[in-house]
């Protein structure tokens, strides 16, 4: 009985002692909150303050009325942008939600080392976070007449989770990748790049960066042909066209790659293996041409379409671009030892790059060809 | 019986002493020397527990599994007894201070922003102190219960095998210097293993010691090596060597249904490790400070209180202090602890053969 007692006693000590000790003394209702769900980077190049940011916030009016609201605030660093901004909000902030970042095509032509710095060292960021660059400035998106959902930041986040369903893109576009992409030794960051055409946000290409700073905006057909070398185990719709519209084939598959790396004469040799893997949904060609009605004829006229491109994309990358942006030195630090500026720019276009396509139709459908 | 440690918690206890802050530091420390090839360092660094387990268990054996002070005075002599205590007095004096300030950076850090540093450091050292007033059975007893829970983080860890990339790990052996380099980093996550010499008699079944410390030091060393290697696994060993708490970090970015990260989750468990590695440290030295100056047990264990919360709270307030003072002090003082016990080893070897001889 005393023991009971005693466990009790101890029992409730050790519940209450953390209600007085980290109480809800400074506790603020939701009305009084500033819920961030999205945070967007600016450069201003007309007025004093170099850096602006847009914070999306979430507006409670109670009887489950849920607004949202976009205000901007200006500064001379990141983090000083709040000064600005508090002046302008009768709310407190709260942080750890956010669901979007967006980043505006002139500030990350100028540098994001700032940015990337303030991901790793406040842990109050969400590492889930969907992030991208925007055509416009941030401000625009912020702003806008959202459609299906409460805010901006949701619909944009939506769209950016779902971008790997076609065109090869990653699985997750988030603060965490690019986390990674940034800071392994061998890769370069490749970021969404989004717009806005008529009142609604889209994706309309990849931004390619060179360390924090971006270089490049290619298009969506460039950007296809860049995923599909990158990523693995992504999505996308290839077709074979001819003269007649009406006559085609249509491939739906994930894509498989392997890099396998060699030295011939200090050159470095790279072998890319895609292999695609994947039905046909469309295939009017053969009524044309009878020979696609075999399985190995329509695989074989895939790759050598594939590979045409590819290596018109590799070549471009090699003598335009001058950069890596297929990660291939991340293979090559791999097998060679790191920190010896293996990944070097100057090595990818000296480099002699073989890509092997291998497309496999698993299934004709269900239509039978003569 | 009723005093007595069975296998199994003396298994957990030693377990629990050795693991504690290393988790979540020892990543990152062993990254900045041996980059990708750290797990390796991690493997290697398992030498120092061996070596503290094994002499243990022959020095008792040696010595009929009597107590500390007996062990001392045998090998010793009358006078030079009272002074080998000091080794273990220090060495946790060091120690759980060193402790106490990584984990309380690693709570302001994650889930207590609210809470003032003296109130942390204040609380743990009260909670230290009311775990060393019992016996060690207690200390067995609850180690037992937490070690399951911490030696988890495996199947939580297990999340991340299919997010990472093996060429992150690619060279596995680059350069011998860095790896070899890297292994004295390890020695924060590695040490406590100490305690074991004075529970030589509280062992019911004392047969088995030696099968015990293989499986302890495996435990450990494929426990540190794991963790190591998922996370340069997962993140690379770039991004490792830049953050400081890099088990929060990759728990953070995994996000689940219901309960929103595991960060949460991992620190409750852990900091029940801390609260256990910190009570364990703390029993040589109230058991040397009562065999020293002949006291009661219960009124040793109040005697370091004051100089434990000091010494914290200064290392955590001004950080000179903390990394030239406390750092350099525990490494020297850790250098000693393992002469000593080769010494001791080497006097056992040569008194008890003579023995047998006679």
């Amino acid at each position: 009985m005393h023991k009971t007692k005693l466990i009790f006693k101890s029992l409730i000590i050790i519940i209450l002692t953390p209600f007085f000790l980290c109480g809800c003394y400074d506790a603020v209702p939701i009305e009084e909150l500033s819920l961030i769900v999205g945070i967007g980077d600016d450069l201003d190049t007309e007025c004093d303050y170099p850096y602006s940011a847009t914070l999306e916030t979430l507006i409670f009016k109670g009887n489950n009325k849920v607004s949202h609201t976009a205000l901007t605030g200006k500064g001379y660093t990141l983090y000083t942008t709040q000064n600005d901004r508090q002046t302008k909000n009768s709310k407190e902030w709260l942080l750890a939600d956010e669901v979007v970042y967006l980043i505006s095509e002139s500030r990350a032509r100028s540098g994001i080392k700032d940015f990337m710095d303030a991901i790793l060292r406040d842990s109050n960021r969400n590492e889930n976070a969907y992030i991208a660059i925007s055509k416009q400035s941030t401000k625009k998106f912020f702003t806008n007449e959202p459609l299906y959902s409460t805010t901006n930041s949701e619909e944009i986040a939506s769209l950016l989770e779902f971008s790997k369903e076609a065109n090869f893109f990653y699985t997750k576009p988030t603060l965490m990748n690019m986390l990674l992409s940034y800071n392994q030794e061998g890769r370069k960051m490749t970021l969404l790049y989004i717009d806005l055409k008529e009142g609604r946000p889209q994706v309309t290409g990849l931004a390619l960066f060179k360390g924090a700073t971006m270089i490049e905006k290619v298009s969506l057909s460039e950007a296809r042909l860049i995923n599909l070398l990158r990523n693995n185990n992504s999505t996308g719709y290839i077709s074979i066209n001819t003269s007649n519209k009406e006559n085609y084939t249509d491939f739906t598959g994930k894509n498989r790659v392997k890099v396998k790396v060699s030295k011939q004469n200090n050159i470095f040799v790279y072998d890319i293996y895609v292999t695609l893997k994947g039905v046909l949904t469309v295939n009017s060609i053969c009524e044309e041409d009878n020979s696609f009605c075999n399985k190995e004829k329509i695989q074989s006229a895939f790759e050598e379409k594939l590979e045409k491109e590819l290596y018109k994309e590799i070549q471009k990358m090699q003598q335009v671009y001058k950069t890596d942006w297929l990660d291939l030195g991340y293979y090559a630090v791999a097998k060679y030892g790191r920190e010896k500026n293996i990944d070097s720019d100057n090595n990818f276009c000296k480099s002699k790059i073989n890509v092997h396509v291998n497309v496999k139709v698993t299934s004709l459908g269900r239509k039978l060809d003569k | 019986m009723d005093n007595k440690l069975t296998n199994r918690q003396y298994i957990a206890l030693i377990l629990n002493s050795f693991i504690g802050v290393g988790i979540i530091t020892l990543a990152s420390d062993l990254c900045k020397y041996a980059k990708q090839s750290a797990w390796i360092s991690a493997i290697i660094g398992g030498i120092l527990p061996l070596f503290v387990l094994l002499s243990s268990a022959y020095i008792s054996k040696k010595l009929d599994y009597c107590e500390f002070k007996y062990i001392a005075e045998r090998v010793y002599g009358k006078y030079l007894s009272k002074i080998i205590p000091f080794i273990f007095i220090i060495d946790s004096m060091i120690y759980i201070p060193i402790i106490l300030v990584y984990y309380t950076q690693i709570l302001k850090n994650s889930i207590s922003q609210f809470l003032p540093e003296l109130l942390i450091i204040l609380l743990l050292v009260f909670s230290i102190t009311c775990t060393s007033l019992k016996n060690i059975k207690i200390i067995g007893r609850l180690s037992e219960i937490s070690i399951y829970l911490t030696l988890s983080v495996i199947i939580i860890l297990l999340f991340f095998t299919t997010k990472g990339n093996i060429k992150n790990l690619h060279p596995f052996i680059s350069s011998y210097k860095d790896i070899i380099k890297a292994i004295p980093k390890s020695i924060l996550a590695y040490q406590g293993g100490e305690v074991c010499f004075f529970l030589s008699n509280y062992i019911s079944n004392k047969k088995n010691l030696k099968k015990d410390a293989l499986i302890i030091t495996f435990t450990v060393i494929f426990f540190y090596a794991y963790i190591v290697f998922i996370v340069i696994y997962f993140l690379g060993w770039e991004l490792t060597s830049k953050t400081n708490s890099v088990l929060l970090f990759i728990f953070e970015t995994q996000r689940l249904h219901i309960i929103s990260d595991l960060k949460a989750i991992f620190l409750i468990f852990w900091s029940n490790a801390i609260f256990l590695t910190t009570s364990i440290f703390s029993y040589p030295m109230v058991y040397s400070l009562s065999y020293i100056f002949k006291l009661d047990y219960k009124k040793a264990c109040l005697l370091p209180v004051p100089i434990l919360f000091l010494l914290s709270y200064i290392s955590l307030k001004n950080d000179n202090f903390f990394k030239k003072v406390m750092e350099p002090t525990s490494k020297i003082i850790s250098f000693i602890l393992i002469i000593w016990i080769a010494i001791t080893v080497i006097i056992v070897f040569f008194k008890t053969r003579g023995e047998k001889n006679a």
